[in-house]
């Protein structure tokens, strides 16, 4: 299978570009410039130049930049971007899910899709990284601050530990959330644990403060503990019993 | 070079059998559709292994132990651990084996034996699945894989002084790594054509050339070798080297190129004035620390440790460059191909 990627050199050059001129960003600029610098890259293992099937994100794309488009959420403050991105978690997961992991692996393809399909959503999301030209770090693919990756991944999570996305968008104002405590540790490869997690924190939010206690707590218990071993119901009962000692 | 760093644990454990895990214990690559016979590379525990994305997505890949090991001595001794439980047998641990991805965050079950069960280890057991497939711990060529070897307690137990009582509390532990030799780090050799040769003002012969990048020349605000560093590899060779990356003389190249771009790194580290006040927390998320990582576990004690030997002793450190490329290997195999050839 053969599939598109963009280099580190290429998108620190599209990001200096939208920063001179966030019209560079736009949908069809960023497509423009996928086409004259993307290179494309046989999976390793694989026999066949057979294409991967993104149509399932080209629609999601045109369904964002309708979105941002309309005045009222051009404007948004953070709690709507927070949402929105909470939302479209799930969709982003299920266009890309059934990729070969040997392609979903490859940072230059999360690239290549932050810019081909993100480019419009990551400027009005992160629109104040546009403003200071600090944008790379979300178009980058070296952790889960790339957004396309970051949305598949909580995307994941919850279809992993539940089989549907509803979690996803479960926690009002949940992006900090997700990000420190899910995905850029290691509960968030704990599939019941976070989902416990997630729940809990829908039901009876905790504050910062608490939540770094019993973060902490988590850390903790893990230096001894496989918690990949737990079920729903023993995640429950180990993270209620960590609480009390927070509470 | 080998570094005890293990913690003092509140309770008892199996020592025994960690001691056992740790020397015994081995993960082994088998790489196939090479010409030759090659031998498997192996990853011993608590290390990491770095194999090419075409092999990692392709070969066998075993845990082992040899034929002739005594496991029932193992499980022996997780009987007699059991009986402080009041259990007769070792029923209440479990030994699993958990692929996991950090840049695709999962962790995937991959095997769950008993004691008894220990056996299937001896002459290696395959991970791949049964119909020959492979799980997706075993599919990630670019960001790797480890995987965590343990004896858990299978079961809640009731408490005991000084006795684990928890579910998932391991008694013994290992990890292996499989990582890519060059992405980690962000190492994307360039073509250096005849162009380029002509700009850079290099002779015909000059194989590879390291320039420090003009835009980002600060070393400690990298993130990747490429902010700091362009390595410019004959565009003829890496296309050669692209279109054959199994074979012995092909893996040894690569390698030596990989070797000699950190080696570049190393130095450039040395020169750097205030190099006695770098601190691991400031470089821990950039380049150097990504540097570090080449050779070290990802626990601070051990990071702190080689960003020590780093500075007072940057020739340990290429040496043990070297040593997490299986540099000998490399040079072993070729030569026996090169002698094979000759025969």
């Amino acid at each position: 299978m053969k599939y598109p990627q963009l280099s580190e050199k290429d998108i620190k050059e599209f990001c200096d570009l939208i920063v001179t001129d966030p019209s560079n960003g736009r949908g069809s600029s960023a497509r423009a410039f996928c086409r004259s610098k993307a290179s494309s890259s046989r999976a390793p293992g694989s026999n066949n130049d057979q294409i991967p099937n993104l149509s399932a994100l080209d629609v999601l794309a045109k369904k964002i930049e309708l979105h941002l488009g309309d005045s009222k959420n051009a404007s948004a403050g953070a709690k709507v971007k927070e949402k929105y991105e909470s939302e479209i978690c799930g969709e982003v997961h299920q266009a890309l899910r059934d990729l070969p992991y040997e392609i979903l692996d490859d940072p230059k393809f999360w690239q290549y899709l932050a810019v081909h399909f993100f480019s419009e959503f990551i400027m009005w999301r992160e629109s104040d990284a546009l403003r200071s030209g600090n944008l790379l770090s979300y178009f980058r693919a070296t952790g889960v601050e790339c957004i396309p990756l970051r949305l598949f991944l909580r995307g994941q999570v919850v279809f992993e530990a539940t089989g549907k996305y509803d979690l996803a968008a479960a926690i009002p104002e949940g992006t900090d959330f997700w990000r420190s405590h899910i995905l850029r540790v290691k509960t968030g490869r704990d599939r019941n644990v976070a989902r416990v997690f997630v729940d809990m924190q829908r039901d009876k939010r905790l504050l910062t403060k608490q939540l770094r206690s019993l973060a902490r707590l988590i850390n903790r218990m893990r230096a001894n503990v496989f918690l990949s071993e737990y079920d729903v119901t023993k995640s429950k009962s180990v993270l209620d019993e960590l609480r009390k000692q927070i509470d | 070079m080998a570094r005890e760093n293990r913690d003092v644990r509140p309770f008892d454990d199996l020592p025994d059998v960690q001691s056992w895990l740790e020397e015994k214990v081995t993960l082994r690559v088998y790489p196939t559709g090479s010409t030759g016979k090659i031998e498997p590379l192996e990853c011993v525990a608590n290390s990491t292994l770095r194999v090419d994305p075409q092999t990692v997505v392709t070969a066998d890949i075993k845990l082992h132990i040899d034929a002739d090991d005594l496991v029932l001595a193992q499980r022996a001794v997780a009987d007699r651990f059991a009986k402080n439980y009041g259990n007769k047998t070792n029923e209440i641990f479990s030994i699993v084996l958990y692929g996991s991805s950090k840049f695709l965050h999962f962790k995937d079950e991959l095997i769950r034996w008993s004691f008894s069960e220990l056996e299937k280890m001896k002459g290696g057991f395959s991970l791949l699945n049964p119909d020959g497939s492979r799980p997706r711990s075993l599919r990630l060529p670019h960001n790797g894989t480890v995987f965590d070897l343990a004896v858990v307690l299978n079961s809640a137990q009731k408490p005991k002084i000084g006795l684990p009582y928890r579910l998932g509390t391991w008694l013994a532990h290992i990890q292996f790594k499989l990582a890519n030799p060059s992405e980690g780090i962000g190492f994307n050799p360039l073509p250096l054509t005849d162009e380029k040769r002509q700009e850079l003002e290099l002779s015909q012969q000059t194989a590879t050339y390291c320039q420090i990048n003009p835009q980002r020349p600060n070393l400690l605000d990298a993130d990747m070798l490429d902010d700091f560093l362009f390595f410019y590899v004959d565009s003829v060779t890496l296309d050669k080297l692209s279109a054959n990356p199994l074979h012995p003389q092909s893996a040894l190249s690569q390698t030596q190129i990989f070797i000699d771009a950190l080696k570049f790194l190393v130095s450039e580290f040395q020169r750097l004035e205030n190099v006695a006040e770098v601190r691991l927390k400031d470089v821990d998320e950039r380049l150097i620390g990504r540097l570090l990582r080449v050779v070290s576990t990802d626990d601070t004690q051990s990071l702190q440790s080689w960003l020590d030997i780093l500075r007072d002793e940057p020739e340990v450190f290429i040496a043990e460059i070297e040593n997490v490329c299986k540099y000998q290997k490399r040079i072993s195999d070729s030569l026996d191909l090169m002698i094979k050839g000759n025969q």
